[in-house]
């Protein structure tokens, strides 16, 4: 087996490291300190197995996750964040709480490994990153992958958001990037005094309009700071209405 | 203070009290005068009546006369409005009389004594004056009592989250995770991390009734705990400090270091690929203590709504309560350097 370990504490990694060096199944160990050199062992070294920290500098391992498209199993590692512990709980292949033992650590192990011999992929970690936003405050950074670059784009940089089939668009004063999510996500994790959908296919930071313009009678003509325009629907101008006071 | 008008039982107590004067005064009148009944009480009535009505403005004159600190203003001031509001009261009860002679055509026998009248009012006036000052002493003691009350309720209030943030458990469990590693591989080093875990919640327990400790005792806690957090995070942070000794004796809030080393656990080592230096300075000067707390950090990507430390508020808000001022907290932000200090009064 090629396994992934992902922590930014070292005594975390070297204690899985221990814990693997006692079993005789594993053909390959890696190790990151962080989720960008993570992210590039992922699609270098191809792991089947991935031990991943939540709390971890600039990207967390719930980020992270929202980046990876391979199939992988995924065994988390946290010490205590009960957001995590509620989504995974409904979600998740296995997840370890530190301190954990030898015997947890092999069951987890064991767990994931008959998974991969029935080919019994999580091939969906949406749920988890959903259930996770879901309890926590607003998000304010969004992470995206742009080729093999990972791009972090903090909330207030976003000029909007368009969906496009599968996928959504963010316009940012970085660039526009393709993310695999669903426009329902963004609607329920970014702050509502911020981002209105304006659209069903549009949502917009309304600190970044320059002006609104009648379109028709119900219709408005946004336009924002890039030059971008945007039509509105009938609920969305209620919606900005609300939030503008206007 | 709001005037006391505004509430419905002290102007019924203070129209009753008028009545009661009118009836006392009538009767003084009446039996040191001579006069007839119906000019002892026409006099009573017309006399209290309009100093009653004048009452209402002395509050004004009280009030006023708070804001003024020294002995000597407020014995001025009240002289000035006592002649003042003596004078304006003596004319009006004059020229009342006068109207009424006139109405009624002769004279009943009102009395036109200004020597009488100029030490009634001047006696008047000093009772209200003495009312008007027992019931702003008297709001006082209960505003006292209430924000006395509300202290403490929000030292307990602190207090409680103080402890909860102490037996933090994600450090706690992070440092377990750390030991489950050390035994075994390096005994002495677990056996440093157990001491100190020990040492530090013990010290947490050991205080958490007092409001205040010394320094030095404050310091090396806080320190245990930051001692933790590097053995956790390797080679990750670069720790000095620069202790004045007279510091050391100072009485500092308990459990107030902490969590600013803390912060820069949450906000800049763990969100950080490169190694965070950290700068402790602390020093005495004019009756303060100056508690300096610097480190750096890495801007890039580093969350804006994150960094700017909401933890840091409870700190604020606790040297708020104990002191009652709010200059004993700065926090200073460039593109590199965070830094907090403190200012910890020793006579207040």
């Amino acid at each position: 087996m090629r396994i992934l370990v992902i922590d930014d504490e070292p005594h975390a990694i070297e204690l899985i490291k221990n814990y693997l060096k006692e079993r005789e199944d594993i053909d390959e160990i890696r190790l990151a300190t962080d989720g960008f050199d993570g992210l590039k062992e992922i699609n270098e070294f191809n792991p089947e197995i991935l031990f991943l920290d939540i709390q971890m500098p600039k990207i967390s391992g719930i980020e992270l996750l929202e980046l990876i498209d391979v199939p992988v199993q995924v065994i988390f590692t946290t010490a205590y964040d009960e957001y995590a512990i509620r989504a995974f709980e409904l979600n998740a292949t296995d997840y370890l709480l530190k301190p954990f033992s030898k015997e947890r650590f092999n069951k987890a192990l064991d767990r994931a490994k008959s998974n991969l011999a029935s080919s019994n992929f999580q091939d969906n970690f949406n749920k988890i990153v959903e259930n996770y936003n879901e309890n926590k405050e607003f998000i304010n950074r969004v992470v995206v992958k742009s080729g093999i670059r990972i791009v972090i784009i903090p909330v207030e940089k976003i000029y909007c958001i368009e969906s496009a089939d599968d996928y959504v668009v963010i316009l940012s004063e970085t660039g526009e990037f393709v993310k695999n999510s669903t426009m329902k996500y963004f609607e329920k994790s970014l702050n509502p005094n911020d981002f209105v959908r304006v659209h069903r296919s549009t949502i917009i930071n309304v600190n970044k309009i320059k002006e609104i313009q009648p379109y028709s009678k119900e219709n408005f003509s946004i336009i924002l700071n890039n030059g971008k325009i945007v039509r509105t629907s009938r609920q969305g101008i209620v919606e900005l209405k609300k939030i503008l006071d206007f | 203070m709001q005037n006391p008008f505004y509430n419905k039982n002290f102007t019924f107590s203070y129209l009753g009290i008028t009545v009661i004067i009118i009836t006392v005064y009538s009767v003084l009148v009446y039996f040191t005068l001579h006069v007839s009944w119906a000019v002892a009480v026409s006099e009573s009535v017309i006399s209290i009546t309009l100093f009653a009505a004048t009452g209402f403005g002395i509050w004004y004159v009280v009030k006023y006369n708070l804001s003024k600190t020294r002995l000597y203003e407020k014995i001025f001031l009240f002289i000035i409005s006592g002649i003042m509001v003596v004078l304006v009261w003596f004319v009006f009860n004059m020229l009342f009389k006068s109207i009424l002679i006139k109405l009624l055509g002769n004279n009943p026998g009102f009395i036109f004594n200004p020597l009488y009248h100029l030490s009634t009012g001047l006696f008047l006036f000093t009772i209200l004056i003495l009312v008007y000052q027992i019931i702003i002493l008297f709001n006082k003691y209960a505003e006292k009592l209430k924000s006395e009350e509300m202290l403490k309720q929000n030292l307990a209030e602190t207090k409680l989250n103080m402890l909860k943030a102490y037996i933090n458990p994600h450090f706690l469990f992070n440092s377990l995770n750390s030991i489950n590693f050390l035994i075994g591989t390096d005994n002495e080093k677990a056996r440093v991390m157990i001491i100190n875990l020990s040492e530090y919640f013990r010290s947490i327990l050991k205080h958490k009734d007092q409001i205040f400790i010394n320094f030095k005792e404050e310091y090396i806690s806080a320190l245990t705990y930051f001692k933790i957090e590097q053995e956790r995070f390797g080679n990750k942070i670069l720790f000095k400090d620069d202790i004045e000794e007279s510091s050391y004796n100072s009485k500092i809030p308990v459990m107030i270091l902490q969590p600013l080393f803390e912060n820069i656990i949450k906000h800049a080592v763990s969100e950080s690929l490169v190694a965070i230096e950290v700068y402790f300075k602390s020093y005495c000067d004019n009756d303060c203590l100056y508690i300096l707390l610097e480190n750096t950090y890495e801007s890039e990507f580093t969350n804006q709504k994150k960094g700017t430390g909401l933890g840091l508020s409870s700190t604020f808000d606790r040297l708020y309560y104990i002191y009652n001022r709010r200059d004993l907290f700065q926090i200073n932000k460039n593109e590199k350097k965070f830094s907090v200090l403190l200012k910890i009064p020793q006579k207040f």
